[in-house]
């Protein structure tokens, strides 16, 4: 039997070489290096900017319901603590939903900053320099509109823009100042307007878009000669009437059956499948006047129908549920840029311009002209911005803030003047970055 | 492998040096006449032997000056016998005096007594009085220092094996299970992410506990460190039954019972329903006037039944074990149901002088209908509690009755069709060649191959699905692993000594896919391609390799000291940098009772002191965890993305956990009384730790080797045979096991928040629960006013402790350095509440065996842990739509003077009544009759002409009894399944159930 010894050997010896340890491979990721070979893969990557836009969290929290709660154009009737503070206006550092929409956010930064970083170390010959720009451009449209979001409600924020490659304190970023954000958005946005060249609206990165943006950072900032010739010139003439409520659209987030959202299951009520946990208010459903034909597009109050109120902005109410309704977002309409331009020109004293301007968007709702002057402009283009843009978005909360009205409004639903003009930073991030240091919020 | 290669070349010239003169034959067999095999035949004062074959025969050339044979085998007094002038010699061999007990201890076997190190055997003969659900039930309460807890009551769902303690926080903390030798697949990963809560399956839910054997559980270090890299958790290792040569036996069983629960949960009924809803939103908003129990409309008495029947027997060359079984066990949730069919054959042949070979090989089908619940709004048990008792459970037209979304729990339960069918086949195919009488080569291939297949109808009369759904995924997991080694065993009459090296090659593989589509004509399409619209697909791969070395030797002179010494090299695909890892241990022992000191007459009949040292390791995680990787599936308006999907760490190596052990067994009067105590302190390092990172990377961790976890413990065994005489027989035993954990060291000690009212935190056990702190009610706005600020309260609201003003310079929370209470209520007032890992757990069980009667009593016990009642946020909320329990709705404050711990009711809660805070943490403490059992033997005389050899019929009963202050369902559950970091939350969480039992054995 000795002689059987070395078979047996060599079998312990085969089986213990059967392998290297390297043959189980990914087949859903690849090395990030293979991410950006080519002129086609920079496009897949910039799909996956665009797509996280779109995640479910951000899609419903970020963009609409958390700034709609924390206003008076809705009404929290959900079940949720942490959006129920929303409603309060008693947001705590540990909410987890807010804190998940703010790293929602700057997940799309570092995916953009990928592309941003990546696309001129791409070898492909028949990826041209124009083409590259172009790809550079929509990334810094997408990021310059994720920090214009983040600034305008958090404030001071950790401005980002190189890739996450390493861990370590490299990650530890402290705030930058408001202006500093700004110069961001304005140079992010400043850059797409002059490269943007493939991509089309409304559902992608456009120069029209990037105008706009500029415009409505214009408004924000009260530089009201940029704003009324931004707007202008993103509007470009178009002739509002000519064009239905909602379909004049600059750029929106799309949706499609396999790539959808359940925006509308959570606006909709029990009798159409819905969660109902956000309600139009009756200050919003009062705000319109008799015969605005916008009120019917944007929400039904009918015991016939369902016994509570609800939003229909984003009506596909039969397959939100399973995540497959198609409404789009409106990031931004001509509507709003002809109300920019009137604001704009009545800050300046151009009263008849800016009468003109607000009077397209009201004849096309089926209203009457008004005629704005010195005394009552602020109040009719706020209350025309409500009803034009409700539930589309931050409008009401940050229209309020900018015009100083936030605390005569929203003072008795429960704003505190010392301190709701900002939203807390997540506690999770100030505990995790030693160089964050939490703002002057409520609760900080 | 230059070292296994020597080692063995040194062996074969040890024993190859005699020469042979005459051949001495013979038969061992033991005191019923069975043959030993393997015995070992040594001639006196030297190396040369042999082992008895599948027969008992022995074939033996000894030099014509020998004149002695020892006889030995393991669990049996070694006898020498004289040779001079005999050429046939036949011994029968009597079991061992004390505690010669057999364990498996990874690639050897050892006597009991033996042992230098702390394995726990569980023999499943010692169950047949009682019907077993899982194989892993039968582990609960039969060694210290085994935490067996189920999740919940789901038929097959999962439950929760914890060898001393939690050693991990991210990667799994369940033992490894070894079944036949081949370590089996215990991933169970739910693909579909189905919203069915803890339901996920038990791992051994495939194995037919009635085809096993023995289960050893080796618990220390130094033993289980043969296993290496997988084995900080423990092993498990699972061996199934043999035939034995004779005639055929055939066994049958059968038993017949029913599951119920045990308690159900108080809530309001329809008009008082209508009571509290007019007094949150001024009047009844749900809009009907029914006054349902759904309680009652959801849970029933289940059936349980089994039969199984087994035949073994063999021949001079051939030993069989084949056996069938059937398994059916109805939840006591309408639509749960766990069904199992099972088959085994094992085989061993006996091939000729030299090769021994067979096979172990087990099939099983399962089948389990699952419902969806706990934290799903769509659940059944969820929405059996929270829906309004107004809604009907037919609406006039004949559709289910809803409100505010909730599912209709009838509907839950009967409309929905979530089905996982698993088919698994596992065992090994093995050849062993008796190189030398003492030195034997084994080569073994297992394979464990378990396909699943889950499908999930939602048909459009659900509120989850508008226009009906359909979800099918499939899962074939792989895994074949390949064996090799060689074990040489010397004894002479004080030295005994075994040595065992070998190699191993395992490889994994995991592959999924999935369908999902919605839109259904009707109803009665459930086909996945009725759908008009598909909404989902997907694909998955995965998989590792493992490449290992290993050794052990034992040695033990005169029975008196022991000492033994593992150790395993492993190499694993997962890990980039450091891909092979070490893992030593060594232990000794000493049977102080054999010294002379001790003289030999007094009431101590054992006395072994063990110690022990060893590292083990823990490589359960992601296959590709360690890779910096971009991710493809991303879909924006149907074209084709990728993005960053995880930051690499190419350093990561295993988690490690060294560990102490200690022991002393005993014995008094022949050991009647018989016990051990055992000590450990096991240090985790190098967690594998999710770092949580600033989520402005994009990212919210990294995985990196951090964290260190410590658990000591202490475990005491008794064992006392109180009545022992021919007549009767009463047995009582007594397990306890005391388990500290404590984290040592998180991420710069940033605490980690998970589940609903967990965090981990440096300092803290694992499985803490972590908010505010509670001091009473509210009275009045004066007692507001001389409170600490806090926003929104009113009279009938929590008044909240003002812990702290916020972190110190070290940035944490609840360490000494916080700055002092600042009177303003906020985040920063959080502390610890409890935790969900007992202090003590432990078990008595009680034989009693009396003229044919035999009487079993288990009690269980669990004490100095909590549990967060999460139930209690929304069924006694009392801000929202959501039906409250009675006791919320009866004692909530009312008006000054009320003295309750139930806040005031007020639509929204701004308060915070319902946020994370001590109201939810309640002691989980129980003692429960766990089984129960009376069974009969009818005398063989009143069996025999009718050709039965043997009869016994039996009651039994499961969880009849249970005494606890918990409030909800039952201490017994865990809303987030095998959880470290989130365990002991109960949140709508199926229930235990109880379960009465008939049933019969009969052997022919």
């Amino acid at each position: 039997m000795i002689k059987n010894i070395k078979i047996f050997l060599l079998l312990a010896i085969f089986s213990a070489s059967c392998t290297d340890l390297d043959s189980p491979q990914p087949i859903n990721s690849i090395a990030t290096q293979f991410a950006f070979a080519d002129k086609e893969s920079v496009g897949a990557a910039l799909n996956g900017v665009y797509s996280d836009l779109q995640d479910a969290t951000l899609a419903f929290d970020g963009w609409l319901a958390l700034p709609q709660y924390f206003s008076d154009e809705t009404v929290f009737t959900g079940t949720f603590p942490t959006r129920l503070e929303f409603g309060n206006f008693n947001v705590f550092p540990a909410n987890t939903t807010m804190a998940v929409v703010y790293s929602d956010l700057y997940e799309v930064i570092n995916r953009a900053n990928n592309v941003i970083a990546n696309v001129p170390l791409v070898e492909d010959d028949s990826f041209t320099d124009e083409a590259r720009q172009d790809a550079i451009a929509q990334a810094r449209f997408v990021r310059g509109h994720v920090y214009f979001h983040l600034v305008t409600l958090w404030q001071e924020v950790p401005l980002i823009t190189q890739p996450t490659v390493d861990v370590g304190e490299v990650l530890e970023v402290p705030v930058s100042s408001v202006d500093a954000i700004y110069t961001q958005v304005i140079d992010d946005f400043t850059f797409a307007q002059a490269n943007v060249t493939a991509a089309t609206g409304p559902l992608f990165a456009s120069q029209q878009a990037a105008t706009a943006f500029l415009a409505r950072v214009a408004l924000y900032q009260e530089r009201w000669n940029d704003a009324v010739s931004l707007s202008m010139e993103a509007l470009g003439g178009v002739d509002l009437t000519t064009v239905a409520y909602l379909a004049d659209q600059i750029y929106s987030l799309g949706f499609t059956p396999t790539d959808g959202n359940s925006i509308a299951f959570f606006y909709g009520p029990a009798e159409f499948g819905g969660r109902h946990s956000i309600e139009p208010s009756a200050t919003l459903m009062n705000a319109y006047e008799d015969g605005d034909a916008r009120a019917a597009m944007s929400f039904v109050n009918d015991t016939l129908q369902a016994s509570v109120p609800f939003g229909i902005k984003y009506p596909s109410f039969d397959n939100a549920n399973s995540g497959s309704a198609t409404d789009p977002i409106f990031f931004i309409r001509h509507a709003e840029l002809a109300l920019i331009a009137a604001e704009g020109m009545a800050r300046n004293g151009d009263f008849g311009g800016a009468s003109g301007m607000i009077n397209a968007v009201r004849n096309r709702a089926g209203l009457g002209d008004v005629t704005l002057d010195g005394g009552n402009f602020v109040d009719l283009i706020l209350q025309e911005r409500f009803v034009e843009l409700a539930m589309e978005g931050p409008h009401r909360l940050l229209d309020l803030r900018r015009t100083g009205n936030a605390v005569s409004v929203l003072g008795a639903l429960g704003y505190d003047a010392n301190c709701d003009d900002i939203w807390p930073l997540p506690q999770r991030d100030v505990d995790r970055n030693r160089n964050l240091d939490q703002n002057d919020c409520c609760n900080c | 492998m230059k070292k296994l290669s020597l080692l063995l070349f040194m062996f074969i010239f040890t024993v190859s040096a005699a020469i042979a003169q005459r051949t001495v034959t013979g038969t061992i067999v033991d005191d019923t006449g069975l043959a030993l095999i393997g015995a070992n035949v040594l001639i006196e004062n030297s190396t040369l032997g042999t082992i008895t074959d599948i027969d008992g025969n022995f074939s033996l050339e000894v030099p014509n000056d020998a004149t002695a044979l020892v006889v030995s085998y393991t669990g049996y007094s070694t006898q020498t016998v004289n040779i001079d002038g005999l050429n046939n010699v036949n011994l029968t061999l009597s079991q061992g005096e004390l505690l010669d007990e057999i364990v498996f201890t990874g690639f050897t076997q050892q006597k009991r007594k033996d042992l230098t190190g702390a394995v726990s055997s569980v023999k499943l003969t010692d169950y047949a009085d009682v019907r077993l659900p899982t194989a892993a039930a039968a582990l609960q309460g039969s060694s210290s220092g085994v935490n067996v807890t189920k999740s919940s009551g789901t038929p097959g769902g999962g439950i929760d094996v914890r060898v001393r303690g939690t050693t991990s926080i991210n990667a799994s903390s369940q033992p490894l299970y070894v079944v036949d030798g081949i370590p089996i697949i215990d991933d169970n990963t739910d693909f579909t992410q189905e919203g069915v809560g803890n339901a996920q399956l038990s791992v051994l839910s495939d194995l037919n506990p009635n085809e096993i054997e023995s289960m050893e559980v080796i618990k220390d270090a130094a033993s289980s460190a043969i296993y290496g890299s997988r084995a900080a958790n423990g092993v498990v290792l699972i061996t199934t039954k043999k035939g034995a040569k004779g005639d055929t036996k055939i066994n049958f069983n059968a038993s017949r019972g029913g599951a119920s629960t045990i308690k159900r949960i108080d809530v309001v009924d329809g008009p008082t329903y209508i009571e509290y809803i007019t007094e949150v939103f001024g009047a009844n908003i749900v809009g009907t006037e029914a006054n349902t129990n759904w309680q009652d409309e959801i849970f029933r008495t289940g059936t349980v039944q089994e039969y199984s029947i087994d035949l073994s027997g063999g021949s001079e060359k051939t030993k069989y074990f084949a056996s069938l079984g059937y398994n059916d066990e109805e939840g006591i949730i309408v639509g749960s149901r766990f069904q199992r069919y099972s088959a085994r054959l094992n085989i061993d042949q006996n091939a000729n002088d030299w090769l021994d070979f067979g096979m172990k090989m087990g099939y099983s089908n399962s089948s389990t209908d699952q419902v969806q619940n706990d934290n799903n709004i769509f659940g059944a048990l969820s929405t059996a509690i929270l829906l309004p008792p107004v809604v009907p459970i037919f609406n006039e037209d004949g559709s289910f009755g809803s409100a505010f979304g909730l599912e209709n729990p009838v509907a839950a339960t009967t409309a929905y069709s979530n089905n996982v069918n698993r088919n698994r086949l596992q065992g090994n195919v093995f050849g062993r060649v008796k190189i030398l009488p003492s030195l034997n080569f084994t080569s073994r291939v297992g394979v464990d191959i378990l396909n699943s297949r889950e499908e999930v109808i939602e048909p459009r009369v659900l509120q989850s699905s508008a226009t009906g759904r359909a979800f099918l995924g499939n899962v074939l997991n792989q895994r074949v692993v390949w064996d090799n080694f060689a074990t040489y065993i010397y004894e002479n009459n004080l030295n005994t000594f075994n040595v065992t090296a070998g190699v191993s090659f395992q490889q994994d593989e995991q592959n999924f896919s999935l369908g999902e589509t919605v839109d259904f004509p009707t109803d009665g399409f459930t086909g996945l391609s009725s759908g008009a619209q598909p909404l989902t697909t997907n694909g998955f791969f995965g998989g590792d390799e493992l490449q290992s070395f290993f050794g052990n030797v034992n040695y033990n002179y005169d029975e008196k000291y022991f000492i033994a010494a593992s150790v395993r090299r492993d190499g694993s695909s997962r890990f980039v940098n450091n891909r092979f890892g070490t893992f030593p241990g060594i232990s000794a022992a000493w049977r102080i009772s054999k010294e002379d000191f001790l003289g030999s007459d007094g009431a101590l009949s054992d006395l072994k002191l063990r110690l022990g040292w060893g590292q083990t390791g823990n490589n359960n995680v992601g296959n590709f965890a360690a890779r910096q990787l971009f991710g493809g599936g991303e879909n924006f308006l149907d074209s084709p993305g990728t993005a960053p999907s995880q930051i690499g760490n190419p350093d990561l190596r295993w988690e490690t956990t060294t560990a102490i052990d200690a022991g002393l067994d005993f014995g008094f009067n022949n050991n009647r009384l018989a016990g051990s105590i055992n000590l450990y302190q096991k240090n985790t390092t190098d967690l594998l730790l999710n770092r949580p990172i600033p989520t402005t990377s994009g990212f919210n961790s990294v995985l990196q080797n951090i964290g260190e976890v410590q658990n000591r413990g202490l475990e005491l065994e008794l064992n006392y045979g109180i009545v022992e005489t021919n007549a009767v027989t009463w047995d009582i035993s007594f397990i306890a096991a005391y388990n500290q954990n404590e984290v040592l060291t998180l991420v710069d000690g940033i605490p980690i928040d998970q589940g609903f009212g967990s965090r981990i935190a440096e300092g803290q056990p694992l499985g803490s629960f972590y908010g505010r702190v509670t001091d009473g009610l509210f009275q009045n706005e004066a007692e507001i006013e001389n409170h600490a600020t806090q926003p929104n309260a009113a009279p009938g609201d929590f008044r909240f402790v003002d812990i702290s003003g916020g972190a110190g310079d070290d940035g944490i929370l609840n360490t000494a350095d916080d700055l002092a209470p600042d009177g303003v209520i906020n985040d920063n007032d959080r502390d610890f509440l409890g935790k969900a890992i007992p202090d003590w757990t432990g078990g008595i069980r009680n034989s009693i065996n009396f003229a044919g009667f035999d009487l079993n009593v288990f009690f269980q016990f669990a004490t100095g842990f909590q549990i967060y009642n999460n139930n209690l946020a929304f069924a006694e909320g009392l801000n929202s739509v959501f039906a409250p329990t009675v006791n919320a709705w009866e004692n909530r404050w009312q008006q000054e003077g009320d003295i309750t711990n139930v806040p005031r009711l007020v639509n929204g809660d701004p308060n915070g009544n319902r946020g994370d805070s001590d109201r939810f943490v309640e002691d989980g403490d129980y003692l429960r009759l766990k089984t129960i059992s009376l069974g009969y033997t009818i005398p063989r005389s009143a069996l025999s002409n009718i050709g039965i050899e043997r009869a016994r019929i039996y009651v039994s009963g499961y969880n009849l009894l249970t005494f606890t202050g918990y409030s909800w369902f039952d201490p017994e559950v865990s809303t987030f399944d095998i959880s470290n970091g989130a365990a002991g939350t109960d949140f709508l969480t199926f229930p235990q159930p109880k379960q009465v039992n008939v049933g019969i054995n009969v052997g022919f």
